[in-house]
C-alpha cells in the first residue's frame, strides 16, 4: 500500500475537494464535512489531512485572492490532481468488488 | 476590541512554520469572524485560541536547522581546534577531568553519608528517645541512655504508639558455636527487644522475624557473622556460646539479610533482652542509665502527645532521683530537659551534641563543608574553561570572521563553539569518571569509608550524560556567544575585539577563583595547626609504649599472670583494670559532694584503679601521695585531679572527706595533675581514682627497645594461662589516635581537595600565562629592542597577575578568617586563630601563581626580540 494508500478521513477530505472543483479551502472542507458527513473535527485535522493529500500529490494548491474576512490574508485553494481522482476510482472500485462478492446481496449504487 | 488575543496569535507565529503560517491563520480568522457573528466575542476567542492550540501539532512546527553536514564537519573542525592548540586543550581538559573527578568522589561521599537509615520501610515512624539537659551555665549535655524500666513503662502507659524497643550495647565479647573450641573474639555485640526488629522491620535470612528474640537466650546474627561462624548453612537452632559461659547457651534464632544501606546501629549480634537482668531488679531500676529506647510512632498520632506522654513517665519515675542527686527542684530540672523524639533519620548526622554513644556518627556541618569545596573546584574548572575559551579570542576572530564573510550565520557559529565545548565536556568528563574510579581506593583510605563506585546503578549513565550536557553548556555559552558576536569587518580590517571589556570579566573570573584556593589554604592551615596542637599538647600522662591486653575477664587468676608479667625482662609495670584514660575504657560518673557540704558538689567520674596504675602511666602527682600497698586503711582513700579540686572548691584538698552518696565516704590521699582521658574536643572534667577491682584490661609498660621480642614474650604467658582465646592486645598509642581519627579525616580530606583546587587554578593561571604572554610578544619585542631590562619586562609581565591575587587575599582573608574561628568553635581546646596563618596563606598563594606563570613570563622575556618581531 505504501504511499497509494487513501485513509477513510483522507478519502472524504478528497472527495470533497473534487467535489468543490477548485473553491476547496480549510474552512470549507471543514463546514462540509459537517454538514454533508455530519464530521465535527477541528480545523487542524483538516489541514493535516490537506498536507497529507499535497504530499501523496492527489491535490494541488494554490493562493486565491486575500479577503477582508481573513484578515488580508490569502486562501490556499485546493484542486485534485488526476492522480487523486484515480485513487478515487480504485478504492470506489475495490469496494464495489468487495460488495459483490457478499452472496444474495446486490446492491445499486448508481456510480456511472 | 474585535481581534483574536494577540498573544494567541503571537504563539502561532512563533512555533508554525513559514510556508503555513497564512493559510493556518487566515483560516482561523475566517472562523473567529463567523463564530463572532454566532456566539458573540468571547466564545470567538476562546476558540480562537483553542484552534491555536490544536494546530500545535509536529507537522506544523518549524524544523529546527539542524544539517547533519554541518554536525559533521562542525566536529572535525572541534578535533582539529583541540589538537592544534595542544597544550591549551591538555590544561583545559586535565583541569576539567580533575574538578569532576574531586566531584564525583565528594558526590559519593555525600550520598552514602546521606543514605544512613534511609532504608527502613518505616523510617518516618522510627523515633529514638532523646534528651537534652541544659546545664545552668548554658551548657548543653545530651543523652540517649535511659534506665531499663524506661522502656516497658512506656509499652504500659503511653498510648498512640505501635511499638517500643530497648537496645544494651553489650560491646565485644568471645564467641563461638557449640561445636567449637576455639573463642573468637567478635565486636558489636548488644542486647535488643523483640520489638526492635518489628519497629525497623529487619528482613530476616534464616528463621522467623516476628518470634526471633521473643524467648530467652536466644540471639540472631548478622549475615556476615553468620557465614563466618556457620559458613554456608543455615545456623537456626544452634547452639553459641558467649564469654565461655558453656552454662549458658544461646539459640540461634534467626539470621538477618545484609542491610539494603547503612545504619546508625552497628551490631552484628543481637541477643534477646527477654528475662534478662544483668543485676537483680535492673528491670525496676530507675537510677542507672544504659539502654537506648526507640518507638514506632504511627502517622496518626499526634507526636507531641506521645512525648509529652513520655515526659510524664520522666517526671513520674526520674525526676525525683535527679532532683535528690543535684539538689535542685523537679520544677527547675523539668525547666533544663529538653525531651525529644528523635526521627530515625537524624539519628546519624543531628547526634554532635551526645558524647559518649559509640555509634557511627558524622556531623551535617561537615557535609556541607565537603559539598561547598565540591562546588568551589567545580565553579573553578568552569572558569578555567571560560578563561581560556576567550582568551583564545583574538585568534578565533579571524576565523570567525573570514566565516561569516563566507557566508555562516550567527547561530552556526554558536553551534560550532558549543560543539566544541561539549567535546571538552564529554573527553573531560569521561576521564574524570576514570580518575575518581582509579582514585576510589586512594579516597576510601582517607574518608575511612568503603565506598564502591557505582556502576551498576541505573542513574549512572544518565547523571554523567547529565554532567557532560551541562558541563558542556555552563562552559560553553558564554564564549559562544561572545565569539560569535565579532563583527567581519572589524576582524578584517584589524580591529581589536572587545578586548578591554573581556579581559576585565577574565580578570574578575581569576579573582574568584584565587578566592576560593586561598579559603581553602587558610582552613588547611588552620585545620592542621588545630591537630598538631591537639597531637603534640602534652596529655598528663606517658604514653608511650603502653600495651593494652584487652578481654581479660575471662582469666581465672589474673594476679599471678600479673605477675609473671612483671617478671619479664624489659616490662616495668602491670596494672589491671578496665579504666584506660581513652576512649573505649571503662567509665563510671557519679555527683560528690564534701561531707557535710552538700551545696559543695559535683559530677565526676570515679575510676576503680590498682597500685601500679599511677607508676604505668606516669601520673604527676601534685600533692599528696599515690596509693601505697605498705599503708592500711587505703581502701578508702581517694585521689582526686585538679579539675576536681577546684569544681569542689578545695584549698587544702588533703583530709578532705568526700562522697557520693550511696557508699560510705572517701578521705583524699592525693591530688593528681590533670590528664586527658577522653577526646581533646572535651574539656578535662573531674575525676576521682579510688582503689579497688576491675578486670576486662590490663596496661603492660614495656621498656623502649625491642617491643616485638617482648611483646611475643606476653603472649607466650597468655597461652599458657589461656589456651582457648588467643591474645589480643592494642597500643595505649593507638587508642590515643583513634579519639582523633574523625577529626584527622577531616584534616586529610580538606587538605586533599584544596590541593585538588589550587591544581586545577593553577592550571586555569598556566594556560592564561601562556597565552597573554603570546599575545605580548610583539610589544616586548619592541620593548627589548627600544632597551627595556629583562627584569622590568618580568616586572611586568608577573605584575599583571600578581595584582589579581592580592586582591583575591584582600577578600579572601576576612572570609576564611571568620570560617575557621566559626569551625575551632567547636573544640574546647584550640589554637588562637593569628596573623601569621593570613600571611602564610598570602605568601604561598603569591608563591603558587609566581610558579605558575614564570615559565612562560621567562620564555617571553629571555627570546630574542627580533624572532617576535619579525613573526607574522
Amino acid at each position: 500500500m505504501g504511499r497509494e494508500h487513501l485513509g477513510e478521513f483522507e478519502e472524504l477530505v478528497l472527495l470533497i475537494v473534487a467535489s468543490r472543483q477548485g473553491e476547496a479551502y480549510g474552512v470549507m472542507v471543514m463546514r462540509d464535512l459537517a454538514d454533508q458527513a455530519n464530521r465535527k473535527v477541528n480545523i487542524s485535522a483538516v489541514h493535516a489531512a490537506l498536507r497529507r493529500l499535497e504530499e501523496k500529490g492527489y491535490v494541488k494548491s494554490d493562493w486565491s485572492e486575500a479577503s477582508d474576512k481573513r484578515g488580508g490574508r490569502r486562501k490556499r485553494v485546493f484542486t485534485i490532481r488526476a492522480s487523486g481522482v484515480r485513487a478515487l476510482e480504485k478504492s470506489r472500485d475495490l469496494r464495489m468488488q468487495l460488495w459483490k462478492n457478499i452472496p444474495g446481496f446486490s446492491p445499486n449504487f448508481g456510480w456511472t | 476590541m474585535m481581534a483574536p488575543p494577540s498573544w494567541a496569535l503571537r504563539f502561532l507565529r512563533w512555533f508554525c512554520r513559514e510556508d503555513l503560517i497564512e493559510e493556518i491563520e487566515g483560516d482561523l480568522y475566517e472562523l473567529f469572524q463567523d463564530r463572532m457573528e454566532l456566539d458573540g466575542l468571547h466564545h470567538a476567542r476562546r476558540s480562537f485560541v483553542w484552534n491555536v492550540l490544536r494546530s500545535f501539532r509536529l507537522s506544523t512546527i518549524r524544523k529546527i536547522n539542524f544539517y547533519p553536514m554541518h554536525l559533521k564537519s562542525n566536529f572535525k573542525l572541534a578535533g582539529r581546534h583541540l589538537v592544534r592548540d595542544g597544550m591549551f586543550s591538555l590544561i583545559k581538559i586535565g583541569g576539567f577531568a580533575l574538578g569532576v573527578a574531586a566531584c564525583i568522589l565528594i558526590g559519593l561521599f555525600v550520598r552514602y553519608e546521606l543514605s544512613y537509615d534511609q532504608h527502613h520501610p518505616t523510617k518516618e515512624e522510627i523515633y529514638r528517645i532523646y534528651g537534652r539537659f541544659i546545664a545552668d551555665d548554658g551548657q548543653v549535655q545530651a543523652g540517649i541512655h535511659f534506665p531499663m524500666p524506661l522502656g516497658t513503662t512506656i509499652a504500659d502507659e503511653v498510648s498512640g504508639i505501635d511499638a517500643v524497643g530497648r537496645v544494651l550495647r553489650l560491646g565485644d565479647r568471645l564467641f563461638r558455636s557449640s561445636a567449637s573450641t576455639q573463642n573468637i573474639f567478635e565486636e558489636q555485640f548488644a542486647y535488643i527487644d523483640q520489638e526492635i526488629i518489628d519497629i525497623f522491620n529487619w528482613p530476616f535470612k534464616y528463621g522467623d522475624p516476628k518470634t526471633a528474640l521473643i524467648n530467652p537466650n536466644t540471639i540472631i546474627l548478622s549475615e556476615a557473622s553468620a557465614d563466618k561462624h556457620f559458613p554456608g548453612r543455615d545456623p537456626v537452632g544452634q547452639t553459641v556460646i558467649m564469654d565461655d559461659r558453656e552454662d549458658q547457651p544461646l539459640t540461634v534464632t534467626g539470621v538477618l539479610e545484609s542491610a539494603a544501606g547503612p545504619s546508625h546501629l552497628p551490631y552484628r549480634f543481637y541477643i534477646s533482652l527477654r528475662d534478662q537482668e544483668r543485676w537483680l531488679n535492673e528491670s525496676i531500676d530507675w537510677l542507672s542509665h544504659n539502654y537506648f529506647t526507640y518507638l514506632k510512632v504511627p502517622s496518626s498520632s499526634d507526636i507531641q502527645n506521645v512525648r509529652e506522654q513520655v515526659l510524664d513517665i520522666f517526671v513520674e519515675n526520674m525526676f525525683p532521683n535527679w532532683s535528690r542527686a543535684q539538689n535542685k527542684s523537679i520544677e527547675s530540672i523539668i525547666q533544663s530537659t529538653d525531651l525529644q523524639l528523635q526521627p530515625v533519620e537524624d539519628i546519624y548526622l543531628h547526634s554532635t551534641e551526645l558524647s559518649y554513644d559509640r555509634m557511627p556518627r558524622s556531623d551535617i556541618r561537615v557535609i556541607w563543608l565537603f559539598s561547598a569545596i565540591a562546588l568551589f573546584i567545580l565553579v573553578i574548572a568552569i572558569i578555567n574553561f571560560v578563561n581560556l575559551a576567550t582568551a583564545k579570542s583574538l585568534q578565533r576572530a579571524r576565523e570567525v570572521g573570514l566565516r561569516k564573510v563566507l557566508g555562516s550565520v550567527r547561530q552556526q557559529l554558536i553551534g560550532q563553539f558549543l560543539i566544541e565545548s561539549f567535546l571538552f565536556s564529554l573527553i573531560s568528563v569521561l576521564l574524570g569518571v576514570l580518575l575518581a574510579w582509579i582514585a576510589m581506593p586512594w579516597f576510601n583510605e582517607l574518608a575511612g569509608r568503603n565506598l564502591r563506585f557505582p556502576w551498576q546503578s541505573w542513574w549512572l549513565l544518565p547523571a554523567i550524560l547529565g554532567g557532560i550536557a551541562g558541563v558542556g553548556l555552563l562552559a560553553g555559552l558564554y564564549p559562544a556567544f561572545y565569539l560569535s558576536r565579532f563583527k567581519p569587518m572589524n576582524v578584517i580590517r584589524g580591529l581589536e575585539v572587545g578586548r578591554t571589556k573581556m579581559s576585565g570579566l577574565r580578570s574578575m573570573l581569576v579573582i574568584f577563583q584565587f578566592m576560593a584556593s586561598i579559603v581553602l589554604l587558610i582552613a588547611t592551615f588552620v585545620i592542621d595547626r588545630q591537630m598538631n596542637y591537639i597531637l603534640n599538647k602534652s596529655i598528663g600522662y606517658d604514653r608511650d609504649q603502653i600495651m593494652v591486653i584487652e578481654g581479660t575477664q575471662t582469666l581465672t587468676e589474673i594476679d599471678p599472670f600479673a605477675d609473671r608479667l612483671t617478671q619479664l625482662a624489659g616490662i616495668s609495670g602491670v596494672s589491671v583494670g578496665g579504666y584506660i584514660p581513652v576512649t573505649g575504657g571503662n567509665r563510671n560518673g557519679n555527683t560528690f559532694n564534701i561531707v557535710g557540704h552538700p551545696e559543695l558538689k559535683t559530677a565526676a567520674q570515679i575510676w576503680v584503679v590498682d597500685h601500679a596504675y599511677g607508676d604505668v602511666l606516669g601520673l604527676e602527682m601534685l600533692d599528696g601521695r599515690y596509693f601505697n600497698e605498705a599503708i592500711q586503711g587505703d581502701s578508702n582513700a581517694l585521689i582526686i585531679n585538679e579539675s576536681m579540686a577546684k569544681a569542689l572548691n578545695l584549698d587544702e584538698p588533703l583530709g578532705a572527706e568526700i562522697t557520693n552518696g550511696f557508699l560510705d565516704p572517701w578521705r583524699v590521699v592525693g591530688v593528681v595533675k590533670d590528664f586527658h582521658f577522653a577526646s581533646f574536643e572535651y574539656e578535662i572534667g573531674p575525676l576521682c581514682l579510688r582503689l579497688g577491682f576491675s578486670n576486662n584490661r590490663m596496661m603492660v609498660k614495656l621498656g623502649q627497645e625491642d617491643v616485638a621480642s617482648m611483646v611475643s614474650a606476653v603472649r607466650r604467658e597468655w597461652e599458657l594461662v589461656s589456651p582457648n582465646q588467643s591474645l589480643r592486645y592494642t597500643f595505649l598509642d593507638e587508642n590515643f589516635a583513634r579519639m582523633f581519627a574523625r577529626v584527622q579525616q577531616q584534616k586529610g580530606m580538606v587538605r586533599a581537595f584544596a590541593f585538588f583546587a589550587i591544581i586545577v587554578a593553577c592550571l586555569g593561571l598556566f594556560g592564561l600565562a601562556t597565552y597573554t604572554t603570546d599575545q605580548r610578544s610583539k610589544e616586548i619585542g619592541t620593548r627589548k629592542v627600544l632597551g627595556a631590562s629583562s627584569a622590568s619586562i618580568f616586572k611586568l609581565l608577573t605584575g599583571s597577575f600578581l595584582r589579581l591575587v592580592i586582591i583575591a587575599f584582600i577578600i579572601a582573608a576576612p572570609l576564611g578568617w571568620w570560617l575557621m574561628k566559626k569551625w575551632l568553635e567547636d573544640y574546647s581546646y584550640r589554637i588562637e586563630m593569628t596573623w601569621d596563618i593570613l600571611l602564610y596563606a598570602g605568601l604561598l598563594s603569591i608563591l603558587i601563581v609566581l610558579m605558575s606563570i614564570s615559565y612562560q613570563t621567562l620564555r617571553a622575556t629571555l627570546e630574542h626580540p627580533v624572532k617576535a618581531l619579525r613573526q607574522g
